[in-house]
């Protein structure tokens, strides 16, 4: 009997795991207030690095008024107001600009020139289908080679050529987001190309977000299509 | 006094076997978070450095909470 009485004592320690504090808190209040407004705004998809600050701040100001039994000034206080600056950040980050009324066009006096219309010449494009990137990623997926070695094979034989590497990704998630990560895998093929022997003064890389879609950004399909990768000969 | 030694050894066992695993814990979040951005990502982010910061100070329980809701966060990362 002691002995089980025992093994029941040594369970129970190991079972004795921490839990979350709960965040309704009079204290808490002020940021509750405040991560709601950035919520309300969008912050989960425009500001999610500041949100989760607030948020996991609240969290810690939790354990600290719970852990101290009461209100602890020092600490919480300094995650609450660290907290509410996180939400007031990721609320402006996602509030839009207000439109600037544009001014009205003067009146012409004279009448203008015809505008000289130049010719662009056609940008040759060769496509690489076939090349995928990890999510939210850079990485090339092993199953991009194929792809990259048929158009380095492409590059030794043309060499007079040379070649802008255009990355774009698809209309989902923030803008900024996608420019970024279209201008790193841009990059990425780039650094391909060079380490399987293209010189790379004949490569240069340009990332174009979400830029110039071939297909529907609305279907599954459309943008699978969108992310993709050019090679723009120049 | 034989009771007191095995519950001892229990404690020990258990601290010991805690602390280690928040160390490898926060290594797989901060694995399957890389290269990710989204909301969730962050929480797991913030939420795994918290769990770090409360085992230095020996809070091993509450850094088993917070490690527990980073990982959950980290499950949910990465949509796109």
């Amino acid at each position: 009997m002691k002995k089980i009485i025992t093994a029941i004592t040594c369970l129970s320690i190991s079972a004795c795991a921490g839990h979350l504090p709960s965040t309704d808190k009079d204290e808490l209040a002020s940021l509750h207030t405040a991560i709601q407004n950035a919520r309300n705004a969008g912050a989960e998809k425009c500001a999610p690095a500041e949100l989760a600050k607030a948020e996991a701040k609240q969290l810690y100001a939790a354990h600290e008024i719970e852990e101290h039994g009461g209100y602890n000034v020092s600490e919480a206080d300094d995650l609450i107001a660290s907290g509410i600056a996180s939400a007031k950040a990721a609320e402006k980050k996602c509030s839009k600009p207000k439109p600037v009324a544009k001014p009205k066009p003067k009146p012409m006096a004279k009448p203008m020139p015809k505008p000289v219309v130049k010719k662009v010449k056609p940008i040759e494009v060769i496509k690489l289908e076939g090349v995928y990137f990890e999510n939210n990623s850079a990485a090339l997926k092993p199953s991009s080679e194929a792809s990259l070695n048929h158009a380095v094979e492409v590059l030794k034989k043309r060499k007079d050529i040379r070649v802008e590497v255009a990355a774009y990704t698809d209309s989902h998630g923030k803008e900024s987001y996608n420019q970024h990560l279209s201008e790193l895998r841009a990059n990425s093929v780039k650094a391909y190309l060079i380490s399987h022997g293209i010189a790379g003064n004949r490569i240069s890389s340009h990332g174009y977000g979400e830029a110039n879609p071939i297909a529907d950004n609305n279907t599954k399909e459309g943008r699978a299509k969108n992310r993709r990768v050019e090679l723009h000969v120049q | 006094m034989k009771k007191i030694w095995i519950i001892c050894v229990c404690i020990a066992a258990f601290s010991s076997a805690a602390n280690a695993s928040i160390e490898s814990r926060a290594e797989d979040v901060s694995k399957q978070v890389q290269g990710k951005h989204d909301y969730h990502a962050q929480m797991a982010k913030e939420l795994s450095a918290i769990a770090e910061e409360e085992k230095g100070q020996h809070e091993v329980s509450t850094a088993g909470a917070f490690m527990e809701e980073a990982e959950k966060h980290a499950q949910m990362a990465g949509s796109k």
